[in-house]
């Protein structure tokens, strides 16, 4: 059965973030004007990173359970986490989990157990800040994540199938990434196909669209073309989405649109949910 | 006391970790009568320490259902600490350590027959059997309760405590009671499914004149076969005899 193999030190996952970093980028979330949609991904980034470093961290090490990777498309090609690009764009989560770029202390509000809430200061460590300038080379993109993937299953071919979480807030700029983004869906580990996930942040007021199976109900070209260089979410991960409450039919792609803040931390954490132990 | 406890164990990690990465444990009272295992989780920041607390406890000073939220709170008190050297190990560190627990004690009853109770929280199981016969299956009935989410409990007083189930029968001399984590729990009740005699199988591979190493080669040679997943695995089996009958 594909989607079942064990994520070991010997055989991890790969996790790689396609960022739009164009202009655009530095405009609020549509609904949320105190946000900049750079700084808000950004953030849902750095807590995604935060909590794989929980997850594989033990108090005899962190263990590599994934390599991480992010690729920032503007107007040129960029990558973050102390990767290089082309080909060492991953890097292990033991080597993120000891260096983040920085530590902040940042308030948050809790219950306080008798109706009223209290400011708490939590640490959030910082390994990849916003960047938004130019235009959007998602096309660019997209053949570095095929170089890069490519690479990452001829080193681990039994590991659990690589995910590609593209996260972006207009059209791209370059070229169709279609093609491209079809052939790395040709890709697969003895496990099963690389997963692309897509998420296309909003640019009016309206409630996110989550993980629809049926094409037509997209109005324009180009949300179709998202939704079909979308991965039709693995069994497993279906009902992952179900659990969390999302209505889910079979078929239906790894895709959100109309994201808002929410939407990019519900998406990110369905994209990245492995459904298999970790050893 | 008309009978006593012989009382073998083995345990093997996860291949591809060492010795000391294995976090399951086992804890034996011979002289109380007791044994218990533990299975820490893998997501836990020292669940196999935490383990160890668990199965100690539950045989130095069994839970019973009227006191068992005090006796996880004690059990707390002296779950292993850390000192915090990065922002990691702090944030993990608060969230705990994590395990389940299976205990049994085996007693003198008042008409002379001999009565165990036992307590369980998650999918570590009990069987007990006399011949080739099944008596009693503890706490899970059937494979499909097999889950990557049993329950658990947790190092931190933070986390609520979880409802165990308990279960008390009566045996006789020459039972034998197999306490099993899930892995190899889970390998027993499809073994028995399929008319198979795994008692025989775990007999062999706890024999005392068997080295450790014998029980790792036969899990691995089950793993390659696709019949065990691939868990940290541990058997304690417990065979009653009358006093005078131990070897």
């Amino acid at each position: 059965m594909p989607y079942s193999a064990e994520i070991s030190r010997t055989n991890p996952a790969c996790i790689l973030i396609l960022i739009d970093q164009s202009k655009s980028m530095d405009e609020s979330f549509a609904g949320q004007p105190d946000k900049l949609k750079s700084e808000g991904v950004a953030d849902a980034v750095n807590r995604l990173i935060q909590n794989m470093v929980l997850k594989c961290a033990k108090i005899d090490g962190v263990r590599d359970y994934f390599h991480v990777g992010i690729i920032g498309y503007g107007g040129k090609l960029t990558t973050g986490l102390g990767g290089k690009l082309p080909d060492e764009v991953l890097v292990p989560i033991s080597k993120l989990a000891d260096k983040p770029l920085r530590v902040e202390n940042r308030s948050r509000l809790v219950e306080d157990g008798a109706g009223g809430t209290i400011e708490q200061t939590i640490k959030f460590p910082v390994w990849y800040d916003p960047v938004a300038t130019g235009r959007t080379l998602m096309h660019a993109a997209f053949e570095a994540a095929e170089l890069i993937v490519s690479s990452f299953i001829l080193s681990y071919p039994e590991s659990y199938p690589p995910i590609i979480l593209n996260i972006t807030d207009g059209k791209p700029s370059d070229a169709n990434p279609l093609p491209v983004a079809t052939r790395l869906k040709q890709l697969a580990s003895a496990d099963g196909p690389v997963m692309i996930f897509n998420l296309l942040l909003s640019a009016e007021p309206k409630p996110p669209i989550y993980f629809i199976d049926d094409e037509s109900l997209l109005l324009d070209t180009y949300s179709k073309l998202l939704f079909r260089m979308s991965t039709a979410l693995p069994p497993k991960l279906l009902e992952a989405a179900r659990a969390d409450g999302f209505v889910v039919n079979p078929g239906a792609r790894g895709v959100v649109f109309n994201a808002d803040l929410v939407a990019v931390v519900r998406f990110l954490d369905i994209g990245t949910r492995v459904t298999t132990k970790m050893r | 006391m008309s009978f006593v406890l012989d009382i073998r164990v083995r345990t093997t990690p996860k291949a591809g970790n060492s010795e000391s990465q294995n976090e399951d444990a086992a804890a034996l009272g011979p002289k109380l009568r007791r044994v218990a295992i533990a299975d820490g989780a893998s997501e836990g920041w020292q669940s196999g320490p935490w383990a160890r607390v668990l199965a100690a406890e539950c045989v130095r000073t069994p839970p019973t259902p009227e006191s068992f939220a005090e006796w996880v709170a004690a059990a707390r008190a002296k779950a292993p600490k850390t000192e915090a050297t990065s922002w990691y190990a702090e944030e993990k560190a608060a969230l705990g350590s994590f395990a389940t627990l299976l205990g049994v004690g085996f007693e003198d009853a008042k008409d002379g027959g001999i009565r165990w109770r036992a307590v369980a929280i998650g999918d570590s199981c009990l069987f007990h059997v006399r011949g080739e016969k099944l008596l009693a299956k503890f706490p899970v009935e059937s494979l499909g309760d097999f889950s990557n989410r049993p329950k658990l409990v947790g190092s931190e007083t933070t986390q609520p405590v979880p409802e165990p189930d308990w279960f008390a029968g009566r045996g006789e001399l020459n039972d034998v009671f197999y306490l099993l984590t899930d892995a190899l729990a889970e390998w027993y009740l499809r073994e028995r499914g399929a008319n198979a005699r795994p008692d025989q199988e775990l007999d062999r591979v706890t024999e005392s004149s068997r080295p450790p190493a014998a029980f790792a080669d036969w899990i691995k040679s089950l793993r390659d076969a696709k019949a065990l997943k691939n868990d940290d695995c541990t058997v304690v089996r417990v065979e009653l005899l009358p006093l005078q009958g131990l070897p």
